[in-house]
């Protein structure tokens, strides 16, 4: 397996749970991701970050900020939660059978 | 590499592969990271490097951007399917105006039909330029002015078709008036698509060698119009209605060949945007005018209903061949990122 194409997988699981916990801008959401992440790129990062947008599963706004220019916000929408939350059980069946395997 | 270099980079491998708002989009956010990383201090090499290589940035925006499928571009072509066949329509009004002041017996029906139709065209297109394109009023101005601009042309295109029956002093002045709209609607197109990225530009040499045959086309069929009206008894009156005849036509052909390669070239780029249905329209009115003068060419009756309807035959080919592409290229492009 290409090295980092495990990682790639779950990065749009990542990133829409990071923006299903509060509303960010696209900059924020790269940081908070490679922060955990050290060796992706970060237009990885952005480019999941548009995929969830095509899709539906975040919506956008400009909002203002206390000092400096308005940004572009990210927040999930309904259609995101639900994929979320399919997202998060598949996760857990997954590390549960690889836990089994492995012990 | 700076930033400057990077955008420059990126958007060269984004801007044919990608429509031009999801371009913009992508490079706002690329910007915006560069002045962050501005703000904190970071050099712009270094967030370069962060970002990966454009090469690399293009081919992840290219794998996860979301392609829509068969349904949805049928649903987003169909305003602009609609602009092609109405350009059919286009073209018999201003033909049919000719003809019912030439015949003294105007034609409400005719004349006004056209505008309905035509209307809902400005509107749905107007609304899907605001809705789709990241432009500004000057250029939304500039778009619908070159889509006024080639209706009124592709108008003309009518009035000199049927101005070939009766030829007079005023042929020449709708000609010219034609080609000056056409200019024209070239002219505000061009200025109107500036902000995607010069991705038209190269296409513009193009459509103006394409407008050129287009004229010589027309300018022979005044060799026809001058052995007829003023070589009475001549016998060699029969050789410029040869080579006005048979020039004229094989030039047409050639601008009709033209014409599809240009249609096919800017599908490649953006499918569904106001500044290609201007020039789709330029185009199918140029077909039409060759459909007109062939049908010329067989004895048929000319006020046949196959005449007029002969008129929507160009729309409806070039609206097929464009759809045909389109769906072939997203198909491509889908098959592509499926892996097969």
């Amino acid at each position: 397996m290409e090295k980092g194409q495990m990682k790639k997988g779950v990065l749009e699981f990542c990133v829409l749970h990071v923006v299903s916990q509060k509303d960010m801008y696209g900059y924020e959401i790269m940081r908070t991701v490679t922060s955990v992440f050290t060796d992706i790129n970060e237009s990885t990062v952005y480019a999941v970050l548009r995929r969830l947008h095509a899709d539906k599963y975040t919506e956008s706004y400009t909002g203002e900020t206390s000092a400096g220019p308005k940004r572009k916000y990210y927040r999930i929408t309904p259609e995101g939660k639900a994929a979320l939350e399919n997202m998060m059980s598949e996760w857990r069946e997954l590390l549960s059978a690889v836990e089994k395997l492995l012990s | 590499m700076n930033r400057k270099q990077y955008i420059k980079s990126l958007t060269a491998k984004l801007q044919f592969r990608l429509p031009a708002e999801e371009v913009a989009e992508i490079l706002e956010e690329i910007a915006e990271r560069f002045e962050e990383g501005a703000a904190e201090g970071v050099a712009e090499d270094v967030i370069c490097s962060e970002l990966g290589s454009p090469a690399l940035a293009a081919a992840e925006f290219l794998q996860r951007t979301a392609v829509p499928g068969k349904t949805d571009i049928l649903r987003r072509a169909l305003p602009d399917i609609m602009g092609l066949l109405l350009t059919g329509l286009f073209v018999y009004w201003g033909g049919n105006l000719r003809y019912s002041i030439g015949a003294m017996r105007p034609s409400a029906i005719a004349f006004l039909l056209p505008i309905v139709p035509w209307l809902i065209l400005l509107l749905t297109e107007g609304k899907k330029c605001v809705k789709n394109l990241r432009i500004g009023p000057a250029d939304r101005a500039m778009a619908l002015c070159a889509l006024l601009l080639t209706g009124a042309g592709i108008f003309c295109v009518g009035l000199i078709n049927e101005a070939r029956r009766s030829p007079d002093s005023y042929d020449l002045l709708y000609m010219l008036l034609c080609t000056a709209l056409m200019v024209g609607a070239m002219a505000a197109w061009a200025v109107s698509v500036r902000s995607h990225g010069g991705k038209y530009l190269l296409l513009l040499p193009a459509a103006g060698v394409a407008a050129a045959i287009w004229a010589a086309a027309e300018s022979f069929d005044f060799f026809d119009a001058y052995a007829f009206n003023f070589m009475d008894g001549d016998p060699k009156a029969k050789y410029y209605g040869y080579a006005g005849e048979y020039l004229g036509a094989f030039t047409r052909l050639i601008f009709v060949l033209s014409a599809l390669c240009l249609i096919c070239a800017v599908i490649r780029r953006d499918a569904f945007s106001l500044p290609t249905l201007s020039l789709l329209l330029g185009c199918c009115g140029g077909m039409s005018n060759v459909f007109f003068y062939l049908r010329r060419l067989d004895p048929m009756d000319m006020n046949a209903p196959a005449y007029n309807i002969s008129v929507f035959i160009p729309g409806i080919i070039s609206a097929a061949v464009w759809l045909a592409v389109t769906l072939m290229i997203r198909g491509r492009k889908n098959g592509a990122k499926q892996g097969i």
